[in-house]
């Protein structure tokens, strides 16, 4: 009996303990400060029945960022669990509890257990970018510190807003959300800069990106530039009985807030032709040949380059007598470099110059306010010489049709066209290709009717001929000797005679049709025949003759005949 | 033989059909009504459909024109020349096409003064003229030929000689003309802005910027770039995309 229950405990006991689910809430720390975030994990063991609600308070926010099923064979059994992913956000200062909560799981009423959060005072609005506000938010195992290149601009100057956001543990895509920049502008003639670097920071090893861009004011007074969002996403694994879970985790964090006090450009001072370019810029001119030929082009090139940006910069020359200037499209380039901005503005002048002589291109004037002097100042490029040879021409624009100012004068004219054509002509394959029939009729048919006619006048002529003559006898001698052989076999005897004789008057050139045996052995002798084929012929003859009228046997004579044509065609040649 | 010949008789007429009317485009319609870039793809559609002629390219020519696109205008005009050659309107338009253009080069032409000496009397004949006249001439000698087998010709073998050499003279051009269009076309520059490179590369140095319409002539091809002489004795590559051949 002790036995039995001992045994009973032993298979019961687990499976009782293991039956109830339980509700776990697991804050990374609890401890925040206001504006501060961290993350918690709730870990429901057992089949949920419904869903987890956590409530927000003013100190406290929760916003869930994953959910992962798994099971695992826990002490013999195969247990179900959910790991629901929290991202918990301090408001105000103070102290909130959360939980238990409450929850059915396998069908019970489970309660969790409860966590106290902390948050302590706000780290808001002291975002100015200070050595001391950088050591606080360097820190974490992730974190984003906005910063400014300059925190007291003027109007109209590019400044560099820098988000440097830092990783120490093992995550991926990272991604920022910027913060609406209003008043301030994005500065369009400069690119934006992002770079990847490690640093070590307190002996920890960050993976730091740095993002960038160009920001300018329009107006005075203090801009507050709202924090901005970074998020990694993080890389967990948890062990659940024998299973090995792992799940990818979205951790926003925000970077601190920025704020400006924007300056004005002084009224005092300002010079006329002052377009807004705030910063410190130089002016060069270079011509790319100091001589040409006149009605010959060459061009003036004019690089402004300085700190700063240069939005619609345009450099003008004044006009100069004899010489007719062209403008191009300007090139514009900003970039971010150490971490202030840096532009330059090519313009290209294409000068034509009408007459010989020697040219002073004037210098070209560029002002500017210098935020580093506080005052408005200028750059001057120097004058240039141009020494033009040859005569003076009439219309260079003939010569010379570069720019865009020629171009607009001969568009002018585009109503000057002719009309379109119209009709059927515009239908239809005119092309005209080697392999068409119709050129392969006139290539091909012509010859093919010339060598026809050809071979017929030819034949024609040749018929006249003593050579042409014998050439056709032969012919029909062969033809009869053919037809004599093959009714010999067939038992046509009146045939064989026929065609025998007509083999005769062939060879003879005479006519055979009423040629008797007697004739035909002298008419082969009288040709010169060979005698015994004669007297050869006057017996097959006769023998003929005996078969078709007197009733002869005609054994062998098939024979005969073959044997006396084929010695005749052999001897008689 | 007389099977061949009754086919080669039913294939003559057959020729003059091949070409079926496509579906009637509005293109002049499009134009007039100034729509013109859609009135230059109702041209091209026109020309995919199997009509391949000078006045639809012509009328093309006109429609890239007013829409702006001096590139596609020239190359278009260029074409139409090819089929008409002595057309005015053309020739015309294709010096409007170029005043616009901003390079300052003269139509690229490798034939040497004594070339084009020589030569001149074909540039008043598109290739497909050259071939009939030599093919109808050719076909003249032999009937005369034939003719002289049966009876005597007037002219005698004098006129056969003039015939043979006027054949000749015209299958030898048809010859020549095909060969320049398949191997040295023209090319034009249809985009914006071009940069003519030394090497088929964009690391190779730049020798020149070419603007659209300027022209050139092929002188080697592959199949992204295209080696070019201009008039002004630069010669170099670009991108085969940016260039549009004159091709009939």
């Amino acid at each position: 009996m002790r036995r039995f229950v001992l045994l009973l405990l032993v298979l019961l006991v687990p499976s009782l303990a293991q039956a109830r689910g339980s509700i776990e809430l697991k804050p990374a720390k609890t401890t925040l400060v206001a504006g501060g975030q961290t993350s918690m994990e709730i870990l429901v063991t057992g089949e949920l029945e419904g869903s987890l609600e956590l409530e927000s308070s003013p100190q406290v926010r929760f916003v869930q960022t994953s959910q992962v099923g798994g099971s695992g064979m826990v002490r013999g059994r195969v247990q179900a669990s959910t790991s629901f992913g929290f991202r918990v956000i301090a408001g105000e200062p103070g102290t909130v509890k959360i939980g238990p909560l409450r929850a059915m799981v396998d069908g019970r009423m489970i309660r969790s257990n409860q966590v106290e959060f902390t948050v302590t005072g706000s780290s808001k609005g002291s975002g100015k970018s200070s050595s001391k506000g950088q050591s606080d938010a360097r820190t974490g195992d992730v974190y984003a510190f906005a910063t400014v290149s300059d925190p007291t601009p003027y109007v109209g100057q590019a400044i560099v807003w820098h988000v440097e956001q830092g990783m120490a543990i093992r995550a991926r895509n990272p991604q920022l959300r910027v913060p609406a920049f209003a008043p301030l502008v994005l500065d369009p003639s400069v690119e934006d800069s992002t770079e990847e670097r490690l640093q070590v920071l307190d002996g920890r090893r960050y993976t730091i990106f740095d993002s960038r861009v160009a920001l300018f004011a329009v107006e005075p007074g203090t801009v507050h530039l709202g924090p901005a969002t970074a998020s990694v996403d993080v890389v967990r694994s948890r062990r659940t009985g024998m299973m090995d879970l792992r799940m990818s985790e979205a951790m926003p964090f925000d970077s601190n807030a920025v704020e400006l006090t924007v300056r004005p450009l002084p009224r005092e001072g300002r010079p006329e032709g002052f377009t807004g370019s705030v910063g410190r810029y130089r002016l060069v001119a270079a011509l790319d040949s100091p001589t040409v030929e006149a009605g010959a082009t060459v061009t003036l090139e004019l690089r402004l380059a300085g700190e700063g940006s240069l939005r619609n910069v345009q450099l003008v020359l004044p006009p100069v007598d004899g010489l007719k200037v062209y403008d191009e499209d300007p090139d514009q380039r900003g970039l971010i470099i150490d971490g202030a901005v840096q532009s330059q503005v090519i313009a290209r002048k294409t000068l034509v110059p009408l007459k010989p002589g020697e040219f002073t291109i004037p210098p070209i004037e560029f002002s500017f306010f210098n935020p580093k002097s506080s005052r408005y100042e200028r750059t001057k490029s120097r004058p240039v010489q141009l020494v033009v040879t040859g005569d003076a021409v009439v219309d260079p624009a003939v010569l010379a049709r570069s720019g865009s100012a020629g171009k607009s004068q001969v568009e002018v004219l585009g109503s000057d066209i002719l009309p379109l054509h119209d009709g059927d002509r515009m239908l239809g394959d005119a092309r005209r290709r080697i392999g068409s029939p119709l050129v392969l009729g006139l290539l091909l048919l012509p010859i093919l009717g010339f060598v026809g006619l050809f071979s017929l006048s030819t034949r024609e002529r040749m018929a006249g001929t003593d050579a042409g003559r014998e050439r056709r006898r032969r012919k029909d001698a062969k033809g009869a000797a053919g037809e004599a052989r093959r009714a010999a076999r067939g038992g046509d005897w009146e045939a064989a005679e026929t065609s025998l004789r007509h083999f005769l008057s062939a060879r003879l050139s005479r006519s055979g049709a009423a040629l008797s045996s007697g004739d035909a052995e002298a008419a082969l002798r009288e040709a010169g025949g060979p005698i015994d084929a004669a007297s050869a012929l006057a017996t097959l003859l006769e023998r003929i003759e005996g078969v078709r009228y007197g009733g002869a046997s005609p054994s062998g004579l098939a024979d005969a005949i073959a044997d006396w044509i084929g010695d005749v065609e052999g001897r008689w040649s | 033989m007389k099977a061949l010949l009754l086919t080669l008789l039913l294939a003559l007429p057959a020729s003059a059909q091949q070409v079926a009317k496509p579906a009637t485009f509005d293109c002049a319609a499009l134009y007039e009504a100034g729509s013109y870039a859609e009135a230059a793809a109702c041209f091209e559609g026109l020309e995919a459909t199997g009509n391949h002629n000078g006045h639809l390219l012509y009328n093309q020519g006109n429609a890239w024109y007013r829409a702006g696109d001096v590139g596609r205008a020239v190359q278009a005009y260029r074409r139409a020349l090819l089929y008409l050659p002595r057309d005015g309107d053309v020739r015309a338009n294709l010096d409007s096409a170029r005043s616009l253009a901003k390079d300052a080069l003269e139509p690229p032409d490798t034939r040497g003064a004594l070339g084009r000496a020589l030569l001149a009397p074909y540039d008043s004949f598109s290739a497909g003229e050259l071939l009939m006249l030599g093919s109808v001439a050719w076909a003249l000698l032999f009937a005369a030929l034939a003719i002289r087998t049966r009876r005597e010709l007037i002219g005698g073998v004098g006129l056969l000689v003039l015939v043979a050499i006027f054949a000749a003279l015209n299958l030898i051009g048809w010859t020549a003309r095909s060969y320049q269009l398949r191997q040295h076309p023209v090319a034009v520059v249809l985009s914006g802005e071009v940069t003519l490179r030394s090497g088929r590369d964009l690391q190779s140095v730049d020798l020149a910027r070419l603007h659209a319409g300027a022209e050139g002539q092929v002188v080697e091809r592959t199949e992204d770039w295209v080696q070019v002489s201009l008039s002004s004795g630069q010669r170099g590559w670009l991108p085969a995309s940016e260039v549009g051949l004159v091709l009939p």
